[in-house]
Order: C-alpha cells, then sequence, then structure tokens
C-alpha cells in the first residue's frame, strides 16, 4: 500500500506529465501533501482567499493557454458553482482534486456539508468527475482527466477520500 | 463623470490590453466603441477581476484590463489580496463606481453607496499607495489608466461616476447590447492571446 506521501507524489507526477504549469490552491489537510510536492517541482503554486475566486483565476490561466490545477478541500465546490457554470458555459476547461467523498471514511461531522457538495456541484452542471480509490493509479488517472478536459472543452473533477493522501488510515 | 464618459475613456486607450468585464452597461457601451477579439464580455458576478489576474499571470506581455461595477467588484474583493500578493506589473483593475446597483430598478445602493471605500479596501488589503488611484472626471482618469495600461502594476482605480447622469440604470431601459455569444468571446481571447507565443 502506498504511503499518503507516495500517493500525493504520483498524483503530482500525473498532473506534471498532462502539462500542468500552475497549481491554485487554498491549504486543506489532506491536500497539503500534493501542494508541496507542486512546490518541490518548481510548479508555481498561487493560495487563494477563497476557492471559487481560484477557479476564476484558474478559468484566467486557461484562456491564455496555461494549465491549471485547482486543489481544494470539497467544500470550495460548493462556492464554484456559478463560475464553474460559466466555465462550462464558454468552454474553458478546469481542472479540480478537491477531498472528501460521499464514500467511507468521513469520520468528522464537520465535514458533513462538505460531502454533499463534493458530489452535489459536479453532475448538477454535467461536469464529469471521478472518485479516486487507488492510490497506484492517480497518476495515470490525472493523465486521463487532463486528456478528457482537453479534449471534449470541458471541466472535470477528482475527488479524493482522505485515508488516500493522508497517513491517517479510517 | 457619467459612465459613459468613463467608457469613452477605455474605449480610446485600451489599444490591444486584453479585456474582463464584468456584468452591466459598461459591457454594451465598450462592445459598441472598442470591441477587440481579446474581450470577454459579462463575466459573472464577482469574477471578472480574478479571471483577468489569470490572464495576466499566464501573459506577462499583453496588458491586462478588468473592468467592473462596484457592485460586482465588492462581491469578489478578496480578489485583492490574492493579485497584490501575485503582483502581475501587467495588471489593472478598473471600478466604476456609481454607489447603486445597475439591476432592478437601478436605485437599490450598493455597498459603497452605504459607505465602503473600495480604495480603502485596497490599501488595507496591503496595497502600495502609489498604485491605487482615484479618478471623478475624464481626465483624471484618462492620465491614470494610460499610464496603468503602460506596466508598472498592479493598479487599482476607482472611477466615480454619477448615477443620476447614468442614462444605463435598471433592468427595463435601453442600453446597447454585446452582439457577440460568450462563447464566441472566450475562442477569440484565446486565439489572440495565443498571437503573442
Amino acid at each position: 500500500m502506498m504511503t499518503g506521501a507516495e500517493a500525493s507524489a504520483a498524483l503530482v507526477r500525473g498532473a506534471l506529465k498532462a502539462g500542468v504549469e500552475i497549481c491554485v490552491y487554498l491549504p486543506d489537510s489532506v491536500m497539503s501533501g500534493a501542494i508541496r510536492e507542486f512546490r518541490r517541482n518548481g510548479t508555481l503554486c498561487v493560495p487563494c482567499s477563497r476557492e471559487d475566486e481560484g477557479v476564476a483565476v484558474a478559468v484566467g490561466l486557461q484562456l491564455g493557454g496555461r494549465t491549471a490545477v485547482c486543489l481544494m478541500e470539497a467544500s470550495g465546490i460548493g462556492l464554484s458553482g456559478l463560475i464553474l457554470a460559466r466555465a462550462q458555459v464558454q468552454r474553458t476547461p478546469v481542472v479540480i482534486v478537491a477531498s472528501h467523498t460521499r464514500g467511507g471514511g468521513e469520520r468528522f461531522d464537520y465535514h458533513g456539508a462538505t460531502l454533499l457538495c463534493s458530489e452535489g456541484i459536479f453532475p448538477g452542471l454535467g461536469i464529469p468527475y471521478d472518485v479516486a480509490n487507488d492510490a497506484a493509479s492517480l497518476e495515470d488517472t490525472m493523465e486521463r482527466i487532463f486528456a478528457t478536459a482537453r479534449g471534449q472543452l470541458t471541466s472535470y473533477g477528482l475527488l479524493i477520500p482522505p485515508h488516500l493522501l493522508t497517513e491517517r488510515r479510517s | 463623470m457619467n459612465r459613459e464618459e468613463a467608457m469613452n475613456v477605455v474605449a480610446a486607450l485600451r489599444g490591444d490590453a486584453a479585456v474582463v468585464m464584468g456584468p452591466g452597461s459598461n459591457c454594451g457601451l465598450v462592445y459598441e466603441r472598442a470591441d477587440r477579439p481579446a474581450t470577454i464580455y459579462n463575466m459573472d458576478m464577482a469574477y471578472a477581476s480574478a479571471v483577468a489576474l489569470g490572464i495576466a499571470l499566464a501573459r506577462p506581455k499583453r496588458p491586462v484590463l478588468a473592468i467592473e461595477g462596484d457592485g460586482s467588484f465588492y462581491a469578489g474583493s478578496t480578489v485583492l489580496s490574492m493579485i497584490w500578493r501575485t503582483r502581475p506589473a501587467n495588471l489593472t483593475v478598473l471600478v466604476t463606481d456609481n454607489g447603486v446597483w445597475g439591476t432592478g430598478d437601478g436605485s437599490e445602493p450598493t455597498a459603497t453607496g452605504h459607505g465602503v471605500d473600495l480604495a480603502a479596501l485596497a490599501r488595507v488589503a496591503g496595497w502600495e499607495e502609489a498604485r491605487v488611484h482615484r479618478a471623478s472626471d475624464p481626465d483624471t482618469l484618462r492620465r491614470t489608466l494610460a499610464s496603468a495600461l503602460k506596466g508598472g502594476g498592479p493598479n487599482f482605480i476607482v472611477a466615480s461616476t454619477d448615477p443620476a447622469a447614468d442614462q444605463y440604470l435598471g433592468s427595463f431601459v435601453a442600453k446597447p447590447r454585446v452582439g457577440r455569444h460568450l462563447l464566441e468571446c472566450a475562442v477569440l481571447m484565446r486565439a489572440d492571446l495565443s498571437r503573442d507565443d
């Protein structure tokens, strides 16, 4: 079994293979290893004040021809409904990798609203998304997600259960 | 200064700047006077400046101008911190501040109508005083915007406009419209920016 650090590194390897140049993020406990890994690889990492603001910046980066990825807790997907809808309407793809899912391993009540956001917004907007369940496939998954985002000009979500990228095992 | 005078200044000065505009009557005025391929009109409320920030970071050699009304800008004003942290020299944010929402009956006060000072907000978000500007007449706006579009930014300009002299306030008055779908705007923006490669 991969450690959280190894899984975070695999996720970032896949993103870099897919051509990611910039990581827009809001700090999150599950994503912190991936953010560190992007920094270690010299990727420009841009912190935002709110996740929807970060998604809007990613829209601008895409319009400017740069490939970005947004990392956040899934609660931020709830904030980002309008700007994600705009991105879909104007066919400017944004890839979001977010922590927490409606699946197993979610122990904390304070993530209750986060869980509803994680798998509420994407289908409502017709945005495809995957739920990661295997750390070993994260690298390939990231490459495939960016291939679809570019090929279909659609935003795409990847939801990560906490145990996959952290050392805690629920 | 009224809205039309402010947008006339923008139209005269925008050149090849990439422009991202928030929702409202400013869009139709710029579309009629100075439409260019690199223009996103009617970006959804609160996001014009953030999208412009992304473009500015992606294309550091291209001047980038965000134009938002005060209601839209204030709704997304956390971006002031993000802009200042990243400090793209090619980014200018122009807020037209008339203190009322342009929608509905055009008379409902916005936050600035109740006293919020957007230039002061930029200062407390960390911006240097030299990058924060106020303009309440066309000549001052012309000088300030012309200088900002040359670089040395980011620059933040609050242009006060008079709602009593604004014929385009409210949802049910005749106003200039943008004659291009937002999908086409995005395609043209991307294509125009790619010329810089």
